[in-house]
């Protein structure tokens, strides 16, 4: 055993592997970096989907661009994409390219997030002269250019501003040119940047700290610490595949209906030994709509099921996804060609769940949930207010979750992002609107052994003088949400306007008059076994608690 | 006057109690608690500690308590029966809460039940607008229909939530007003007195609680006056409350809430008091126990504050699911980490520590008690940290055999030396606390290496040392009566009121009236509580902040606004302050962005009581002694810095006194705890008999 706490130990003298009981505390500490620059990037952001929908990520790299810990509460499309970004940037811009204070950007969707609003920032982390890490942080931007938040573009050009992998600063000098053409192609410029700015200093905490902990723990390198973690995470996820039974899992599902077609999406699940192989083959082709995926979010959203039902504790790295591969036909609406439009991609990837987990109930039956009010309804408005500034604010509202094998599903709950709802008084405080109900919709919960969790319903008054854009950007109007083993299924989303006669488009614009209410149903979850199973007593305390309307409430 | 206070802290094991008067030392006791009925507990101690010290009751002039018995009532859902009477359209505000998940892989989550149930919230035609003005005003028969449904259901308790209340209550003030004159057997809480803050879900879920709580504590507190004075008790009764200030009985009797984490916040004020007496004002109070870890950030002398407490967590450590509750409260983070914390080898076949925990039964394997795993406890033995003759003062014998067995599950499958594990155990809880804290600094914009630390509790001094280090904190405050600091805070915290307005508007467009008139309204709210508690109103002492951001941020800075006449003048004031305080967090400004205030909040505070100057019987001073006379022996522990145990110096706390200096590596021995230094330091004791250790840091790698 070496002096401080190594199996072993370089000429140097510094520590190259690690007993048990030390990988631990060095791990915790890494992840702790990077929480702690998280904080750091919400307490500054401009950018309402970075602090409510924590649509962020902050990950530490060692030199082979490798990640050795992402902050914790990382949303679902951002599981594992920044070293597949760090690839490209390390072939950009080779490890003898860097230097101190550099910082180079990003938000090219193929290379990085899959839309413009999400930009990566990476920065260096010297010791002394030597390179020893990377730290990168991806944020939303407030603003990016092109079309406001919709999924109606043709081509990804019509979408904003493109950023290359590119130099931002350069020993730490600002690099005046791309910031000018930044400026130039966001409407709010001074956020922007300040959101930019925001993730620097995310990525200088995580530099410091590294430093601070190489230093009291007398590390040379980072290399050999992540290459154990890594192998002990494939190792545990290994372990857990190995106990499911192989075989080829299917499920597929269609959405609504998009420019008059249903888009399909099929998974098969190959689990043998201790590897799964995740192939979307049969998927619908990319579309004219800004709906379609690119592949790193489909990766990195089969990931994140993957790892709810596999083992939710492990930690967040990469070495945990060693034993996934996921295949996508290019030109898939999950694999699309350059120049599809994607910016509203989540329609599409938040009916991933409804397959991959659908697919895998399976194989672990026990384990996964029925489908949720998945995709959630967003609704942008934009307009004037009485003083003459402009607003455009997007609303998230939730629709229930998928019964569970032992529980009924959760009421109006973001899924699979995790993007909470504003306060009705904040939003009453901002726009000329007034919100004339957000309740729970009774019997929008899929029947069965165990309930749906319940959709919302909310109205909502325009107020304003002036014409008010709403954009809409809903689905499930048309397929329900599934239930499991028999369940019933939830609700489907509804959309209205209740004072006047006319049709409002669930994936459209429409202008709203003054004294216009709008009325938004949520989608409920489905159901999780035969119905005729359900415990009286539960059938009594949702109708008591008004639930239900009728004892068989919801029933289809 | 006798000038003769006590402070009560009831916990949920023991019952502390601290004896103090003007001029004499300070004096302990301590008893176990009784959970069913608490002031049960307090009563007896109380004469207990009269008869052992030679009191009578009546001599005492004043008793503070801190309880945690709202909070046990919302955890163990042993509230009234409560209703809501709510704003037409939104009866699910409190159900639905905020939509988002406190954990992202686990899909088997689940939330508190809402502390009313949905089939006694009700609906009232009524509707205030953003703006203050009224849409449309309660129709007096349609509230009393509804409030024979609540009686007819039982409901003991009632609260009143309507949207933006706090910007206009008069809607909810009609309402109180009917069911006080008509129904007089509902006790009813207004959104708009409980919290008039921005944002309904936090708000009604805080007022709903309240109501939950009310006739609990009622009940409590009249209960224990009632004992208290048959006791011979003449003097009168302050209650601790979670900010840290003390209240009536009155008070608290009508917004019981603010009760929810009223024990803690004693440990705070304590450390505060330290912070100031010690004459390093900026420090991190450092409690360690059985089961968890504490931290709060004393900044300037004066411990920080929060606006929002969680209540009734699902997931004890995982914020977000619990019941929100907005009111100020000291900002205290809690991790799972305490001496009964278990380790254990998790699925990457990687040590691991807590949060369970072997709590008091079967605690710790050494305690002989039937408990067989490893926990902090056991290591700290096994590494010669822990006296096993001395523990608890030698009340109750350590095994060490017990200890050893119990990490060999651990050291046996990884093929390691016992006292190895048990190294890696210290350094890792070590590690976890050092984590929280370094996090919670983050959220404030600090650095932990500006402070000092000052470690209490059980387990504080044990850890504090390796805290320290891995935070990089330089110097570690060891104060005396570490084992009863909660009630020794509770005598130290002035009477207080910490009230607050919302009002969001952009600061170009403020209308100052209204925001004098807040003010105003605040201070006559606040001044009357204050004298009905005895404060003289000539001596408060206010203090006024406010809460601004850039437009569009989710993120306030708390600006202090001097003590004048505010005015149309204070816009330009206002934004030159903020962008100032802006630059000096976040060393940037944004121009071209506009500014907007929310909230507006005022403290008060009564005169604070001191301590004697003399508070220890310390004896001769011992400038320039040798501490060799307070040293009692040498001990083997383990020292991490080098990897191997070696002897050092073992003194007892009791014979060290002011002035003298020592080095570590070296171990104090006292009776609620053991200061660890297992490493390099330079400590003395100050005046105040606080063991005061400096550390070095390598500023180079190797």
């Amino acid at each position: 055993m070496g002096r401080d706490g190594s199996n072993g130990r370089s000429k140097t003298g510094m520590t190259t592997t690690f007993a048990p009981f030390v990988i631990e505390t060095l791990w915790a500490r890494l992840v702790a970096i990077a929480d702690e620059a998280a904080t750091a990037l919400v307490r500054t952001s401009f950018s309402p989907t970075v602090r409510e929908s924590k649509d962020f990520a902050c990950v530490l790299m060692d030199t082979a661009g490798k990640s050795l810990a992402q902050n914790t509460s990382t949303v679902p499309s951002f599981v594992g994409v920044l070293p597949r970004t760090m690839q490209h940037i390390l072939e950009r811009y080779p490890l003898q390219a860097w230097k101190p204070e550099d910082v180079v950007i990003t938000n090219d969707p193929w290379l990085a997030t899959g839309h413009f609003p999400d930009v990566t920032l990476v920065m260096p982390i010297f010791s002394g002269n030597e390179l020893v890490a990377f730290a990168g942080a991806i944020a939303h931007m407030p603003d990016i250019g092109g079309r406001i938040y919709s999924a109606d573009a043709t081509e990804l050009y019509e979408e904003g501003l493109n950023i290359p992998i590119t130099r931002f600063h350069e020993a730490g000098v600002p690099n005046r040119d791309l910031i000018e053409i930044i400026r130039t192609n966001v409407r709010v410029p001074d956020l922007t940047m300040g959101d930019l700015h925001s993730q620097i200093a995310c990525c200088k905490v995580m530099g410091r700290r590294l430093i601070e902990m190489m230093t009291e723990r007398k590390l040379a390198s980072l290399s050999a610490l992540a290459d154990e973690i890594h192998a002990r995470s494939d190792r545990a996820m290994r372990t857990a595949l190995e106990k499911i039974p192989d075989g080829v899992y299917n499920a597929e599902t269609v959405t609504d209906l998009i420019d008059g077609k249903r888009v399909k999406i099929c998974v098969s699940i190959t689990i043998k030994g201790d590897t799964v192989h995740c192939d979307y083959t049969g998927t619908s082709e990319q579309v004219r709509r800004g709906i379609n995926a690119v592949y790193n979010c489909t990766y990195a959203h089969t990931a994140y099921y993957l790892k709810c039902v596999l083992d939710p504790d492990l930690p967040n790295n990469e070495g945990a996804l060693r034993c996934l591969t996921v295949s996508v036909p290019e030109g898939s609406i999950l694999n699309p060609r350059r120049p599809a439009p994607v910016n509203a991609r989540q329609i599409i990837l938040h009916y991933l769940p409804a397959v991959v987990l659908e697919a895998l109930a399976k194989a672990l039956p026990g384990r996964v949930i029925a489908q949720s009010g998945a995709p959630s309804n967003r609704t942008f408005l934009a307009g004037e207010r009485p003083d003459g500034s402009r607003f455009s604010v997007l609303l998230f509202t939730s629709g229930g979750l998928g019964a569970r094998p032992d529980r009924d599903g959760l009421a109006c709950t973001s899924f699979p992002t995790n993007t909470g709802a504003a306060s009705v008084e904040v939003l009453e405080n901002t726009l000329p609107v007034v919100f004339l109900r957000k309740s729970l919709t009774p019997d929008s919960g899929g029947s069965g052994r165990w309930r749906g969790g319940l959709g919302q319903t909310l109205q909502i008054e325009s107020v304003s003088r002036t014409p008010v854009t709403a954009s809409f950007l809903m689905d499930r109007v048309e397929i329900a949400p599934r239930g499991m083993n028999g369940g019933g299924d939830g609700a489907l989303a509804k959309l209205k306007l209740l004072n006047r006669p006319a049709e409002l488009p669930p994936k459209g614009r429409f202008t709203l008059e003054h004294g216009d209410v709008i009325e938004i149903q949520c989608p409920g979850g489905g159901g999780y076994g035969p119905p005729e199973a359900r415990r009286p007593d539960l059938i009594d305390r949702d109708q008591r608690f008004g639930y239900i309307t009728s004892r068989d409430g919801g029933r289809q | 006057m006798t000038g003769l206070r006590v402070g009560v802290d009831v916990g949920g094991t023991f019952t502390d109690f601290v004896l103090a008067d003007v001029k004499g030392p300070i004096r302990l006791y301590k008893r176990l608690s009784t959970p069913r009925d608490p002031s049960i507990g307090v009563v007896k101690g109380l004469t207990e500690l009269c008869e052992k010290f030679g009191v009578r009751m009546g001599d005492i002039d004043a008793i503070v308590h801190g309880t945690t018995v709202v909070a046990n009532a919302i955890i163990e859902r042993k509230g009234a029966t409560t209703a809501v009477l709510t704003t037409k359209g939104f009866r699910d505000v409190i159900e639905i809460g905020r939509e988002s998940r406190y954990d992202i892989y686990d899909l088997f989550i689940d939330y508190p039940k809402p502390l009313s149930p949905r089939y006694l919230r009700f609906e009232l035609d009524e509707r205030v607008l953003s703006d203050g003005s009224i849409r449309r005003s309660p129709e007096p028969d349609e509230v009393r229909a509804i409030a024979h449904r609540c009686i007819a259901a039982g409901t003991e308790s009632i609260a009143v939530c309507f949207l933006h209340s706090f910007r206009n209550p008069v809607n909810e003030l009609a309402v109180r007003d009917l069911l006080a004159r008509e129904f007089p057997a509902l006790q009813v809480s207004l959104s708009s007195e409980v919290a008039p803050e921005i944002r309904e879900y936090e708000r009604f879920s805080t007022t709903v609680a309240n109501a939950y709580v009310h006739p609990l504590v009622r009940n409590y507190l009249r209960k224990l006056q009632e004992s208290l004075q048959a006791e011979g008790y003449r003097g009168s009764l302050h209650i601790m409350l979670s900010h840290g200030g003390l209240a009536t009985p009155g008070f608290t009797e009508q917004f019981p809430i603010h009760l929810v984490e009223s024990g803690p916040a004693g440990g705070a004020e304590g450390g505060a008091y330290i912070a100031r007496q010690s004459g390093t004002l900026d420090q991190l109070a450092f409690d360690m126990g059985g089961t968890t870890a504490k931290a709060c950030m004393i900044d300037s002398g004066y411990p920080t504050y929060k606006l929002d407490v969680e209540s009734a967590r699902i997931e004890r450590f995982k914020k977000g699911s619990g019941l929100p509750l907005r009111l100020p409260a000291v900002d205290m983070i809690e991790v799972g980490a305490g001496g009964g914390s278990i380790a254990r080898l998790n699925a990457l076949g990687l040590l691991d520590v807590g949060p369970q925990s072997a709590a008091a039964e079967p605690g710790p394997a050494c305690y002989g008690l039937g408990g067989t795993e490893p926990t902090v406890t056991d290591a700290n033995l096994v590494l010669g940290y822990l006296d096993p003759l001395a523990f608890l003062g030698g009340e109750m014998a350590l095994k060490p055999e017990l200890s050893g067995a119990a990490l060999e599950r651990i050291s046996k499958p990884l093929g390691v030396q016992v006292h190895e594990v048990a190294a890696g155990i210290v350094d890792l809880v070590n590690e976890k606390m050092a984590t929280a804290a370094r996090l919670h600094v983050a959220e404030h914009g600090q650095d932990p290496q500006r402070y000092a630390l000052i470690a209490f509790g059980g387990g504080g001094p044990v850890h504090g040392y390796g805290v320290a280090k891995a935070l990089r904190i330089g110097r570690i405050v060891y104060p005396m009566a570490a084992g009863v600091f909660c009630a020794l805070g509770m005598l130290i915290a002035p009477p207080a009121q910490r009230l607050a307005r919302s009002y969001v508007c952009a600061v170009n467009a403020i209308d100052w009236a209204h925001v004098r008139h807040l003010l105003q309204d605040m201070r006559a709210e606040a001044t009357s509580a204050l004298c009905t508690a005895g404060a003289v109103e000539s001596a408060l002492v206010f203090k006024l902040s406010v809460e601004i951001r850039y437009t569009g941020q989710g993120h306030e800075v708390e600006i202090n606004v001097p003590p004048r006449v505010i005015d149309e003048n204070d816009a330009e004031w206002l934004e030159r302050t903020f962008e100032a305080e802006y630059m000096k967090l976040f060393s940037t400004r944004l121009d071209g962005v506009g500014m907007e205030v929310l909230t507006w909040r005022l403290s008060a505070e009564g005169v604070r009581e001191d301590l004697s100057p003399n508070p220890w019987e310390s004896g001769e001073p011992g400038q320039g002694a040798s501490a060799d006379e307070a040293r009692t022996g040498m001990r083997q522990i383990y020292l991490p810095e080098v990897r191997q145990f070696a002897s050092v110096p073992v003194y007892s706390r009791y014979r060290l006194r002011p002035g003298m200096v020592f080095e570590g590596p070296a171990i104090v021995e006292e009776k609620e705890s053991t200061v660890v230094l297992n490493g390099l330091a330079r400590v003395t004791v100050d005046e105040h008999r606080s063991i005061v250790a400096e550390l070095q840091f390598d500023a180079v790698a190797g």
